[in-house]
């Protein structure tokens, strides 16, 4: 049974931002990660999955259940953190956090140890009895995150999980996640971070104006570009035009002062551009390379998924999608 | 003190603050205080005293149910295994204790200055339709939070429920041909609660036997839901987790 299945949902705001005609199916064991540029639905999707929302169209089923209303057997095995972390801002972190863990069906000796162990995890130990209202944004976070996490659910939803955590808890939970998938149990991590994304991720996906636009695991997305670098490209002017024809240099676009291009890893190649576009008249400021991303291998996915077949039909993610 | 449920989570979080408590009663005493000191009808101060009331724990529920809906912890809330009939119990019911704290400051303050006949019975009565005219606030200003889609709405919805409000328990004179509205609304916990108050203060306090038990009733519901909810939210229970 996929932990996960959508059929054609759509779910569409007044101010037409939403999903539209989203198909998927999670495997278990399976921890998807869902990028997306602002605005793209992730969050929409998100909410679908989490069973705050009901789909507008197309049918939804969350372990087994319906997706929205969740009945209560259902929202005991799912954990959900919010992008908006949401506290009793006068109590204090560790009263907050054993709220959620008995709410769970957590008890007897295990619940404080339990308590302790995400504490110390999350590295809130030392402000575990102060109110959660002097709490910073990123202690916010980790605070959600591990209420929902506490009783290690069968489906953990977490929504823009990177924004404001610290490097030391977003390896954390990097661990955390890897051990879910070992388990067999199913995460659902959207977020704009491709690079951490990719580490946390087994599988992704990549929104763009509600729908799924590219799709697939993450080692075999991220070998695609793994010879490829990205190359970004300050310029003086504003009236760049011409387009290289230089072996090596893929997705050249010049928008205004600004170039990105995808390069092959030869550490020629920037140079050749440079002196290339040097040589056309184009005076640059400044340039930055870097390797590519998660987010550059589902474009690219994107790309040749338009030039092939433009609707994608249902994505299946998951372990058993590689076999 | 570890909240394990909703009830529990809220009344801490309620009574966590001094400075908030303090505020909750000082408002509600200001706000009385001229229908306690003021010579003026026995009807008019009973009036202005239930009228604090329901302005103070209507628009105390709604707004701050307002608050747990717009930033997002009673979505948190939603997503818990819990039912939905027990969460809107616990929060209900946790929203109107938090009330009956300002609530009884100044009813006791009104009854030490101007009550006459003070009985136990007839306290007992006033205490009864105390709660269930708070509860039935509280549940109200809950509800037209929910309908309400911002805090501005929150507060234009909420004034013309309390113009109803005092309307339909003869709070406020009515011109004959809207007399219907007072008759429709006799007998409601609010009504009630301003007529007990009245009677405290004019020697004319009857207090009939169905009124007192079911008074005594109100009370032990409340009161008995409270303890069951409190009680169950403190100590873990067996653990089911230890599995994991």
């Amino acid at each position: 049974m996929e932990p996960i299945v959508a059929q054609d949902i759509t779910r569409r705001y007044p101010s037409g931002r939403g999903v539209h005609d989203v198909c998927l199916s999670v495997r278990s064991g399976t921890c998807l990660a869902v990028l997306g540029a602002n605005g793209s639905g992730k969050t929409t999707l998100t909410r679908l999955v989490a069973g705050l929302e009901p789909a507008q169209r197309g049918r939804m089923s969350v372990l087994g259940g319906p997706a929205y209303p969740r009945p209560s057997n259902l929202r005991r095995r799912c954990g959900v953190a919010l992008d908006t972390p949401a506290h009793w801002d006068s109590l204090s972190g560790r009263e907050n956090l054993w709220f959620f863990a008995r709410q769970y069906g957590l008890g007897g000796s295990f619940l404080p140890r339990r308590v302790e162990e995400l504490l110390s995890g999350a590295d809130l130990k030392a402000q575990a009895d102060e109110p959660v209202a002097d709490y910073s944004f990123g202690m916010r976070r980790k605070l959600s995150i591990v209420e929902a996490i506490c009783h290690d659910p069968d489906l953990l939803v977490l929504d823009e999980a990177s924004a404001g955590a610290d490097a030391a808890f977003l390896d954390q939970l990097v661990e955390w996640c890897r051990r879910r998938c070992d388990d067999g149990k199913t995460t659902w991590v959207a977020d704009r971070d491709a690079a951490w994304l990719s580490r946390v991720g087994t599988d992704a996906i990549m929104l763009c104006d509600g729908r799924i636009k590219a799709a697939g695991d993450v080692g075999e997305l991220m070998a695609s570009v793994d010879a490829t670098n990205r190359i970004e490209i300050l310029l003086e002017q504003d009236d760049f035009t011409a387009i290289p024809r230089i072996p090596g240099v893929e997705d050249f676009d010049c928008q205004g002062k600004r170039i990105t291009a995808q390069v092959q890893a030869d550490q020629h190649l920037p140079g050749e551009l440079l002196s290339w576009i040097a040589g056309c008249g184009g005076r640059v400021r400044s340039m930055e390379i870097r390797s590519a991303t998660l987010y550059e291998a589902l474009m690219k996915q994107a790309k040749q998924r338009d030039r092939e077949a433009p609707s994608p039909g249902r994505t299946h993610l998951g372990p058993q999608a590689l076999s | 003190m570890m909240p394990g449920n909703v009830f529990r989570l809220q009344m801490t979080e309620a009574f966590s603050g001094r400075r908030r408590m303090a505020l909750r009663v000082w408002v509600s005493g200001l706000l009385a205080l001229p229908f306690i000191l003021v010579a003026m009808p026995a009807r008019a101060q009973a009036a202005g005293i239930v009228m604090v009331i329901v302005f103070t724990a209507f628009f105390g529920a709604a707004v701050s149910h307002a608050r747990l809906r717009a930033d997002l912890r009673l979505s948190r809330l939603q997503l818990l295994p819990t039912s939905r009939a027990t969460l809107w119990l616990d929060l209900v019911l946790a929203s109107m204790l938090a009330r009956v704290v300002p609530a009884v400051v100044v009813l006791c303050g009104f009854v030490a200055v101007n009550g006459r006949v003070v009985t136990a019975v007839s306290l007992i009565r006033l205490a009864g339709w105390l709660c269930a005219s708070l509860l039935l606030l509280t549940a109200l200003g809950s509800v037209i939070a929910r309908l309400a889609r911002n805090n501005a709405e929150v507060h234009l919805f909420g004034a013309l429920t309390c113009a109803v409000i005092a309307f339909v328990s003869g709070v406020t004179p009515l011109p004959d041909r809207l007399k219907w509205l007072t008759a429709a609304g006799r007998g409601n916990p609010i009504w009630l609660l301003r007529s007990s108050l009245t009677g405290l203060t004019t020697e004319a306090s009857h207090v009939r036997r169905e009124e007192l038990v079911f008074s005594l009733l109100v009370i032990a519901l409340i009161a008995g839901t409270a303890v069951l909810r409190w009680v169950s939210g403190g100590a873990a229970r067996a653990k089911q987790f230890d599995a994991a």
